[in-house]
C-alpha cells in the first residue's frame, strides 16, 4: 500500500505550512486558523481543530528553538535529542 | 548475536553523548561496570565532527560485547515527499551498519523536516491512511538499509487528546509489517498523563506492550503555554518521582523488555550536583530492573 504521488505531495505542503505557520506565530487561534486553511481534506482539518493552544504555544517554541533551515542556524545548538 | 536478556533479566544502560560533561557525570558508571548496555545516536555525528577519544573507546567497548544499541534522530519517517532526503538517510544508515555492529536501530514517531526546515523535534501526524502507508514504506527502507531489526520510540509532545489516544494503535500498525519492536520511553507516557491529565496505567495499556524491547527512562521540565504549566520531554533534569514506581509497572506489563536506556543530556549536567543526581538516578532505575523477577 502507498499513497498516490498527488497525495503525497499535498501532504507534504501541510507540513511545510505547519513548520513554517508555527515558527512564526505566537497566538494559538492565530495559528490554529492558518492551519485550517492549509487543511486539504477533512481528515486533517478536523486534526487541526483539535489542537490544544497549550500544545499550539509548546510547538511554536520548539519550531524557533530546533527548526533549521539551510540559511540559519536554530537557536538550540545540538542536543537533538531533547523535546 | 547471543541473546541481550539471560536469567539475570534485562539490562540497564546509558544513552551516550558526545559532549565532556557527560563524560564526567558518567565514568564512575562505566569504571565500576555498572552499564551493561549502551545506546548511541550514530546520526549526530554525521556531519563529520570526530567522536572524542573515550566516546570512539565505549563504542568500540560496547560493540565488541555485542551490548550496542543504534537510536537515530534526523530520519523524520513521517516526512511526506523529499524522497532524496528519505533515501540519503538510509544509504547513510547502511554504511553505518556495516561500519559498527548494533543490535538493533530504533527512531523516533513524527516528522521535524517539510519545506526549507530540514531539520527540528519531532512532531506528530494524524492516524491516516495515507500516513500509515507512509511510516511503513519509511520502516521498510529503514530496516532494508540497516539489516537489523527497527523499533520506533513513541513521542512525548502530542497537539490534542487525539494525538495521545491513537499513538500506541498506530505504532503498532507501523510496526506490525516488519515486525518492529516499540521502544518505550516512559518519560514520556508521564508527560502525556500529566499534559492532559490521563492515568499512566491506561495510557500504557493502549500501546503494544508485547512489542516493547527497550524502555527509556529520563527526566524533563516544565514550560509556561496559555497560562498553564506543560511537561516537557528535554532530557536535561531529574527523573521525576512518578516515574520510577511507572518503570516497575512497565517491566511486569510488558514481557520482552531487553534493555532499559537511562537518557540525559550534557546540558542539565554542569555540575557535581547534577552528576551526583544523574549517578543516583541510574542506580535508582538499576536497583529496579535488578530486582525485577527474571526469566
Amino acid at each position: 500500500m502507498s499513497s498516490q504521488p498527488a497525495e503525497l505531495a499535498r501532504l507534504a505542503a501541510f507540513q511545510a505550512t505547519m513548520l513554517t505557520t508555527l515558527h512564526a506565530g505566537h497566538d494559538p487561534d492565530a495559528m490554529r486558523a492558518s492551519l485550517l486553511r492549509s487543511a486539504t481534506d477533512p481528515a486533517l482539518a478536523e486534526y487541526v481543530c483539535g489542537f490544544d493552544d497549550r500544545m499550539l504555544i509548546v510547538a511554536a517554541e520548539l519550531v524557533r528553538k530546533w527548526g533549521v533551515r539551510p540559511d540559519a542556524e536554530p537557536t538550540g545548538h545540538g542536543d537533538r535529542r531533547a523535546h | 548475536m547471543e541473546p541481550l536478556i539471560d536469567q539475570s533479566g534485562p539490562k540497564v544502560g546509558l544513552a551516550l553523548m558526545p559532549e565532556p560533561e557527560f563524560a564526567r557525570a558518567a565514568f564512575p558508571l562505566f569504571a565500576a561496570g555498572e552499564v551493561e548496555v549502551a545506546e548511541w545516536s550514530f546520526d549526530v555525528l554525521w556531519d563529520g565532527t570526530p567522536a572524542p577519544d573515550w566516546l570512539a573507546a565505549l563504542l568500540d567497548e560496547y560493540e565488541a560485547a555485542g551490548r550496542l544499541l543504534g537510536h537515530g534522530v534526523s530520519y523524520s519517517i513521517f516526512t511526506a515527499g523529499n524522497e532524496e532526503r528519505a533515501e540519503a538517510w538510509c544509504a547513510h544508515l547502511a554504511e553505518e551498519c556495516r561500519g559498527r555492529r548494533y543490535r538493533w536501530v530504533s527512531e523516533h514517531f513524527g516528522f521535524m523536516s517539510a519545506g526549507d526546515f530540514h531539520r527540528g523535534a519531532p512532531l506528530p501526524v494524524p492516524f491516516t491512511a495515507a500516513f500509515l502507508a507512509l511510516g511503513r514504506q519509511r520502516l521498510e527502507r529503514m530496516a532494508a538499509a540497516a539489516g537489523l531489526p527497527v523499533g520506533l520510540e513513541n513521542l512525548a509532545f502530542a497537539f490534542g487528546l487525539d494525538d495521545v489516544r491513537r499513538q500506541g494503535d498506530f505504532l503498532d500498525a507501523l510496526l506490525a509489517p516488519v515486525d518492529g519492536f516499540l521502544l518505550l520511553d516512559l518519560h514520556n507516557i508521564h508527560c502525556q498523563a500529566r499534559n492532559f491529565d490521563l492515568s499512566t496505567d491506561d495510557l500504557l495499556a493502549a500501546y503494544p506492550l508485547e512489542r516493547v524491547r527497550e524502555l527509556h527512562l529520563s527526566g524533563g521540565s516544565w514550560s509556561e503555554a496559555a497560562g498553564e504549566t506543560v511537561r516537557r520531554d528535554t532530557h536535561d533534569g531529574p527523573v521525576p518521582e512518578e516515574v520510577f514506581p511507572l518503570l516497575a509497572h512497565a517491566l511486569h506489563v510488558c514481557p520482552h523488555v531487553e534493555a532499559v536506556i537511562f537518557e540525559h543530556l550534557a546540558r542539565g549536567l554542569p555540575d557535581e550536583e547534577s552528576h551526583d543526581r544523574f549517578r543516583a538516578d541510574f542506580r535508582r532505575m538499576a536497583g529496579l530492573v535488578h530486582e525485577f523477577p527474571a526469566c
